[in-house]
Parts: C-alpha cells; sequence; structure tokens
C-alpha cells in the first residue's frame, strides 16, 4: 500500500533522469538533433571535436544526452561514454545513399549493439534529412542497416528531419514510453 | 582503442600526410570560402580546402552537394583524394563569373558565409557555363600539388629574423682568470648586454685604446698592460656567450624539442648569479607555436581532443606522449 502511493508520487511529481548516447556517422545531424531538441533551434554546426552534452526536459523525464563526434579518428572514443547508459539514439544521414557511409553506419551500429555496456541500452535510430531531395525511407534504412537482426534489443526507427524538428520527439515519446515501461517491469 | 575498421592503412596514412603537404601550398593556406588561414578541413568532390566553420555550411547544405572530410581525422579513400585539385583550380570553375566587386565573406562573417556558400555550390551562381571555354590556370600551380609536394614541407611559421654568422668572428679569448674578480663590482654589466649579443667576443676598437692608453701612461705599467676595464668587458662577454647563441639561432630550432626547451626555460633569470649559472646551459628557445589549425579547432569548438587525436598525425610530437588511457572522464 505505502509503496504503491510512493510509486504514484513518483509518476506525478519525480523527475526520472535518463542518461542517453547519441552517435552516429559524421555529419549525419547529431548536433543540430540536440540543439533543435534543446533550444528549439536550428543552429549550424560545426564538426563537432570532442562532445557536447545537454539536458532535454520531456514528459517529465530529464533526458541527459551526449552527442559525440563522429570523425573516423574519433569514433574509437565512443566506447568511455558507454557506462551507465540508458539508451543509443543512432543518427543516420538517409540522404547519403554512398554505399560506403551506409556500410560505415552499419558496421558501426552492429558494433555498438555487441558492446557488453550497452546490452541492456534501448536503441532509437533517427533516419535524419528527410527533408532532402532522395533520402532513404525509412524501411529502406530498417532494411540496410540490417536493424531487423537485432535480437534482444528494444529498438525503435525513426524517420526525422532536425531543420524542421519532425519525427524527433516521436523518437522521444517512444524512449520515454520505454523507460516509464521498464521501470514497471523492474518492480 | 581502433574502431570498427581497425588501425590505420600505410594508404590512409599517405593519404592524411599528402593532403597535410597540399594544405600548406600557399593558393590552400586559405579557406576556399573564407578569409581564414590554415584550413584543416575538405571538400573533396569540389576539390577544395576549407576552414571548420566553412565546412559546417558546406555539411549544411547536404551531401548531395558537397562532402566534408577532415584532412587529419578522417580515414580517405583513394577516389576521394583524387579530387582534391586545389583552392585555386576549383574556384577558377566555381567562380568564373564572379562579379570583380564582389569578395569571399570575411572569417567572422557567418551571415555571409551561409550565403556565399548557398550562392556559389547550391545555386552555382558564378560557376563556369559549359559554352565557356574553361579558364586556362597556369599549370605552374598544379603540378607541386601532384607531383613535388616535398618542397613545401618547411614549417608553416614565419622565419623571424636572418641569421648573422658573418659577424660571428671567433677570436682566442685570452683573459686570465685572475680579471674574473672585478666582474663582480661592474653595474653596467647589464646594460651592456644587448650591445654584445651579437659578438661574443669584446669588439677589437673597444680593446684598442685602452692599450694605447697603456702605452701613453707612462705608469700605465704599474697596473699591467692590461688595465682593468678591458678584461672587464672581456670577461663580460665571455660571460653572455652562452647564454646569447640560442637566441641568434632561433629559426633553426628543430620543433620537435619542445618539452625540453620548456623544462630549460624553467632555469631563466636575470641575475648575475643566473647568468653564470646557466653558463653550460644554453637559453631557452621560444616556445614553438601551437599549430594555427588546434587553435581554430579550440576556437570553434567547446571542447578540444585534438591533442589526443592527431597525435599520431603530427610527427613533431612525439609518440610517448599518446595515452588514450588517460582519456576517460
Amino acid at each position: 500500500m505505502g509503496s504503491s502511493i510512493t510509486d504514484l508520487f513518483n509518476k506525478l511529481f519525480g523527475k526520472k533522469e535518463v542518461r542517453i548516447l547519441m552517435v552516429g556517422l559524421d555529419a549525419a545531424g547529431k548536433t543540430t538533433i540536440l540543439y533543435k531538441l534543446m533550444l528549439g533551434e536550428v543552429v549550424t554546426a560545426i564538426p563537432t571535436i570532442g562532445f557536447n552534452v545537454e539536458t532535454v526536459e520531456y514528459k517529465n523525464i530529464k533526458f541527459t544526452v551526449w552527442d559525440v563526434g563522429g570523425q573516423d579518428t574519433i569514433r574509437p572514443l565512443w566506447v568511455h561514454y558507454y557506462q551507465n547508459t540508458d539508451a543509443v539514439i543512432f543518427v543516420v544521414d538517409s540522404h547519403d545513399r554512398e554505399p560506403d557511409r551506409v556500410q560505415d553506419a552499419r558496421e558501426e551500429l552492429h558494433k555498438l549493439m555487441n558492446e557488453d555496456q550497452l546490452k541492456d541500452a534501448a536503441l532509437l535510430v533517427f533516419a535524419n534529412k528527410q527533408d532532402l531531395p532522395k533520402a532513404m525511407t525509412l524501411s529502406e534504412l530498417t532494411e540496410k542497416l540490417n536493424l531487423n537482426q537485432l535480437r534482444n534489443r528494444d529498438w525503435h526507427a525513426q524517420a526525422c528531419c532536425a531543420k524542421t524538428g519532425e519525427g524527433l520527439y516521436q523518437g522521444l515519446d517512444w524512449l520515454s514510453n520505454y523507460i516509464q515501461n521498464k521501470g514497471k517491469k523492474a518492480k | 582503442m581502433s574502431g570498427v575498421k581497425g588501425p590505420w592503412t600505410a594508404q590512409e596514412e599517405l593519404f592524411r600526410d599528402k593532403l597535410t603537404e597540399m594544405a600548406k601550398l600557399p593558393e590552400n593556406m586559405e579557406c576556399a570560402d573564407c578569409t581564414s588561414k590554415a584550413p584543416r578541413w575538405a571538400v573533396f568532390n569540389h576539390g577544395i580546402f576549407v576552414c571548420i566553420k566553412c565546412s559546417g555550411q558546406h555539411r549544411n547544405i547536404g551531401a548531395g552537394i558537397s562532402q566534408v572530410r577532415s584532412i587529419n581525422l578522417d580515414r580517405w579513400k583513394q577516389h576521394q583524394f583524387d579530387q582534391m585539385v586545389g583552392n585555386t583550380i576549383a574556384n577558377a570553375e566555381l567562380l568564373a563569373n564572379l562579379p570583380p566587386n564582389m569578395q569571399k565573406p570575411k572569417e567572422d562573417d557567418d551571415y555571409g558565409r551561409q550565403k556565399w556558400i548557398q550562392q556559389k555550390y547550391v545555386q552555382r551562381k558564378w560557376a563556369r557555363q559549359e559554352n565557356q571555354p574553361a579558364q586556362n590556370v597556369t599549370p605552374q600551380q598544379v603540378q607541386p600539388v601532384q607531383q613535388q609536394p616535398v618542397q613545401y614541407q618547411q614549417p608553416v611559421q614565419p622565419v623571424h629574423q636572418p641569421v648573422q654568422p658573418v659577424q660571428y668572428q671567433p677570436q682566442p679569448v685570452h683573459q686570465p682568470v685572475q680579471f674574473q674578480q672585478p666582474v663582480q663590482f661592474q653595474a653596467p654589466v647589464v646594460p651592456q648586454v644587448p650591445q654584445f649579443q651579437r659578438v661574443p667576443v669584446a669588439p677589437a676598437p673597444q680593446f684598442a685604446p685602452i692599450q694605447q692608453k697603456a702605452v701613453e701612461d707612462p705608469f700605465g705599467d704599474m697596473f699591467g698592460i692590461n688595465s682593468q676595464p678591458a678584461p672587464v668587458q672581456n670577461v663580460a662577454a665571455q660571460m653572455q656567450r652562452p647564454v646569447q647563441p640560442p637566441v641568434q639561432y632561433q629559426p633553426q630550432a628543430p620543433v620537435y624539442n619542445n618539452q625540453q626547451m620548456q623544462y630549460q626555460q624553467v632555469t631563466k633569470g636575470n641575475d648575475l648569479d643566473d647568468l653564470m649559472s646557466m653558463y653550460d646551459a644554453p637559453k631557452p628557445v621560444q616556445q614553438v607555436q601551437q599549430q594555427p589549425a588546434q587553435q581554430a579547432q579550440k576556437k570553434a569548438g567547446g571542447f578540444d581532443i585534438s591533442s589526443f587525436i592527431s597525435n599520431n598525425t603530427q610527427p613533431q610530437q612525439s609518440s610517448a606522449n599518446y595515452k588514450p588511457q588517460g582519456f576517460q572522464w
């Protein structure tokens, strides 16, 4: 009885804190997504050398989003951000159809998903830059990234456009639902 | 520590080195789209070198128009490298019809940059038309890019001052030890320092009058032929000598001695005692400036980890510094 009242109280007033790691190839739009979520504005990002971290509150959840640079030589440093990550946001440039780049993205994603430290993390894939011509559709990208091969993973793919903000909050909706449900499951 | 792709291949390292050399060519020393210097990024499908801010703007217009790579943070492929023609050729094509009164934006003009890149690459407003003849860009500018970039390998830092070895006339220093004592009482030793900076041994003209005086003065011999002031100056000069040469040879200081020099700088002092104690230790050379590109990155981004990453890309830093284990928070 007592615990259920506490649960209710927490559900109404308590704030959950979630740690999110946002990665992806260079120029996928990670930094633009981060600042679009945080400020509601479109910034012209420069390549991230290092990382950005911001807190975004949505649906009573405090998302601490770590946005780490995606340049070839920076990617090996992602490993330092794995610890205590509740969810991974993987951003893909849907407009970049270069087979090499798609392959890079797929390999990076699957490497990430094989990391022991991330085995309990949820995965949200943002198929960004849907506003650009000839962008890959969500189903196309799902197939190219072999998302259906993921096992024991809660994942969701979301088409979006960081410049207009379309799709970003749908992605966060899925994440917050997942976090809430995960809390229930744990009890 | 290595990512999906494993360690760098020899070819990738070669591309990186070549690109670094190409970026040091005069034509590429300024960003293709603004006035900032020493660009470290490239838009390979246009073949240009750009600064980090312009690279951000190029990324913004989409990979269908501009494909951006860092010349040292990204691993290049052959077909990407092959497209790097350099800023002169690329601009001759893209800016063939640029009105003479128009110029590329200044380094800090973000709005101007956005507009410029939009017009130049998206609208291709000033690009050469199909019916126009190709501008004959002088092949001299092209040749060094592809064939002998090695000759541009010298450090970018400007040469500071001409070395003057001619003035250096080694003369036998013949002053006996017994005259070191008066040095302690010579207050004017300090002002004399600049006077003797170039010539380690006391110049002959100053030496001569003293001897002359000794000859004229019948009592000169009472004090010895070498009257007092002369040895003082010579000893002073002698004393200055070990301190001075590194200043003179500053431009030739090897870049990679950075740490050692820094260490030696600690011993620097203005006191006479300090000067004497430095007798064997050469004065530290002015510290090597940080790479301009790194500065630019620092200025542009928040946290700069390029020092971690670029260690293996910059030959002047010893690989012993590379400690990825320390990169944790």
